[in-house]
């Protein structure tokens, strides 16, 4: 269906959400940080990003606000599936410029969740043009 | 150095609470993954169950060492980091790590507790396994050392993806318990270190940023036993 880049740095959970992903259709890459994420989108027209916000050296927020200050990947619709709670991301004033379309928490969400949520955007045709 | 904080059974059975729920969280997700997936992901669940129950331990361990009776006695550092070798492949497999052990030079038995060795080893290196977010397979490496150094034996856990050094270390003993990520070399709660920090800080053994052929990492210097050096 589409191109999707999971940076999860779980390597259990990563391997599992891609295999989810994958199963739906889509081509999924997968990285464990920030940096080497940026290489796999400036190697490849991802669609859709999923996003956990607890990296290591750059978090998932700051890798946000990089990736929205680039003009061809701006529009690069995100899905945050993270452990941090979302109440304590939404109601920071600059959540509404990420560009995120669904905030998941891992937690509360299965991996059927996650796949339908990825299955939305795509349906929606909210993907990079 | 002065006024370094390091952890003590005390401090380890109020502060890693919030710290140790976290990693729980994260095994059960883990399970929960691998239990979404399907079938014939079960020696994977058995694998996550097993080891977090021995992490359980050395917290457990790590909690009530002031109140348990000592004993030191001859221990060969070089088995125990072998024996936790091999109690962590098949996690290190689903991290897609290797991990190796490496003795340099001749072993000596130093005098602790073998237990507590045992289980704050375990925690570290467990610590290292997740702490591992490197895409390239070679850094994905992991190194048991034991050699000689100044007169002592020393023991510790190596990685070239883990940059724990002094700094990392103490940012890690000062914001535990506090806050959700102590260090941003270690995503996540780092309660492994914590808890190998206790363990060893009650056998005198103080954690400390080191190198093993130019690989850094953590380890911990131990006295010999003069005892079997006079046999």
């Amino acid at each position: 269906m589409g191109r999707i880049l999971l940076i999860e740095p779980d390597t259990i959970l990563g391997k599992n959400y891609q295999a989810a992903l994958k199963r739906a259709g889509h081509d999924v890459y997968r990285s464990t940080s920030a940096g080497a994420a940026l290489q796999i989108l400036d190697e490849q027209a991802i669609e859709l990003i999923v996003l956990e916000l607890l990296l290591g050296a750059h978090n998932g927020v700051e890798f946000l606000y990089e990736i929205r200050s680039y003009s061809d990947l701006k529009n690069i619709p995100v899905i945050i599936n993270s452990n941090v709670a979302p109440a304590t991301v939404r109601s920071s004033p600059g959540y509404k410029l990420l560009g995120v379309q669904q905030y998941l928490y891992k937690p509360h969400t299965k991996q059927s969740e996650l796949v339908e949520a990825a299955g939305i955007v795509f349906d929606a045709g909210v993907v990079r043009q | 150095m002065k006024n370094e904080h390091t952890f003590s059974a005390a401090d380890a059975s109020r502060v890693p609470l919030a710290t140790l729920a976290q990693h729980v969280r994260q095994s059960l997700l883990q399970i929960a993954q691998y239990a979404q997936s399907g079938v014939g992901n079960e020696s994977q669940i058995d694998t996550i169950a097993r080891t977090t129950t021995k992490l359980l331990d050395c917290y457990i361990l790590s909690g009530h060492s002031e109140q348990l009776e000592l004993a030191v006695e001859p221990v060969s550092l070089g088995s125990v980091l072998q024996d936790v070798l091999h109690e962590l492949t098949p996690i290190a497999k689903q991290h897609d790590c290797t991990m190796q052990f490496v003795s340099a030079g001749a072993s000596q038995l130093v005098a602790t507790n073998r237990a507590f060795a045992h289980a704050a080893f375990l925690s570290l290196g467990h610590s290292f396994i997740e702490a591992i977010h490197t895409d390239n397979p070679a850094e994905r490496t992991i190194i048991f050392a034991s050699r000689q150094y100044g007169g002592n034996q020393t023991a510790g856990v190596f990685s070239p993806d883990v940059t724990l050094n002094a700094r990392a270390l103490r940012q890690i003993r000062m914001l535990a318990g506090t806050a959700t990520q102590q260090s941003g070399v270690v995503p996540g709660s780092s309660s492994g270190i914590i808890v190998a920090d206790a363990l060893l800080n009650r056998t005198n053994n103080q954690l400390y940023a080191s190198k093993f052929q130019n690989t850094p990492g953590l380890a911990a210097a131990f006295i010999k036993n003069k005892q079997m050096q006079l046999v």
